[in-house]
């Protein structure tokens, strides 16, 4: 369900990603990475110990992007994004996203967004910017050109 | 699986193709990894009153078969690092639903003396209808 757009302001969500996390994620993934499962392993690599994987934050930019798009962010929705930080377990990753511009067809409107998760320290773990199909066009946003 | 050096994995090679089931256990497990409480992707009930099929994945579950998707035919070398993700999200995935993922290799250079490795895929559901592309770009320390 597409919701109309009050606050050009997305997020955040609030997400501890711990050992169980990580774990939990390799499991369902069925790859058995030792990056993210040994610490012995894992504090040999330039990481020096385990790290989530950075998909794991994705899947917090995409609830982020669901609750404000709805369905637009199901059939529309795009990402970009570069993983510019290690997650650690025990970090706290807080989404970002703001609607920078939008895109107006006949048919919809697509709106573009800045998005970034940043850890408790307050460093940035991920950026990009996100698409996705809005409900209608949203007030003080500049159009960009189709 | 044997693993392959960079130099073995050529710019346009396709991977054998993964089938990949999605059903609700496995949304379940997923959300519950990740923390996601929207009910469309627990409650199958609230997903068909909204108009969907059965319960809704969340788009980034193609998180889970992208990187098998290109392990199909050989492993790539151990100590990658994913540095990029692009996806384009086209239609929702439900539980139910069987995806064939086509992935291949869409460029490999040397970039501030690391190599980079980037693999692109498209998974289509059961009917044919694609549902999610996308680009992955991993690099090795040399």
């Amino acid at each position: 369900m597409a919701t109309v757009l009050d606050n050009v302001q997305l997020g955040p969500i609030v997400r501890t990603v711990t050992l169980d996390t990580t774990a939990d994620y390799e499991e369902i993934l069925g790859i058995g990475n030792p990056l993210h499962l040994d610490e012995e392993y894992a504090r040999e690599t330039p990481f020096g110990g385990i790290i989530a994987h950075g998909m794991i934050s994705l899947a917090y930019v995409s609830e982020m992007m669901a609750q404000a798009f709805g369905r637009g962010w199901y059939e529309a929705g795009e990402l970009d994004t570069t993983f510019v930080r290690a997650i650690r377990p025990g970090d706290t990753i807080i989404t970002s996203g703001k609607v920078t511009g939008q895109r107006r067809t006949s048919e919809e409107t697509l709106v573009v967004c800045e998005i970034y998760c940043e850890n408790q320290l307050g460093e940035r773990v991920l950026e990009g910017t996100a698409q996705a199909r809005a409900a209608g066009p949203v007030q003080g946003i500049p159009e960009i050109g189709a | 699986m044997r693993e392959f050096a960079i130099d073995e994995i050529e710019v346009g090679h396709n991977f054998s193709p993964l089938v990949f089931p999605i059903d609700e256990d496995l949304i379940a497990k997923y959300v519950d990894t990740v923390g996601d409480r929207d009910p469309l992707h627990r409650d199958p009930s609230c997903a068909r009153s909204a108009g969907y099929r059965g319960l809704v994945a969340p788009p980034t579950i193609a998180a889970l078969y992208v990187l098998k998707a290109y392990r199909t035919d050989f492993a790539l070398p151990s100590g990658g690092v994913h540095f990029r993700q692009r996806f384009k999200f086209h239609h929702p995935i439900v539980a139910g639903d069987i995806l064939s993922v086509q992935a291949s290799v869409v460029d490999k250079y040397v970039k501030k003396g690391r190599q980079f490795l980037v693999i692109e895929s498209t998974a289509r559901n059961q009917d044919g209808v694609p549902v999610v592309w996308s680009e992955s770009t991993s690099f090795w320390p040399k």
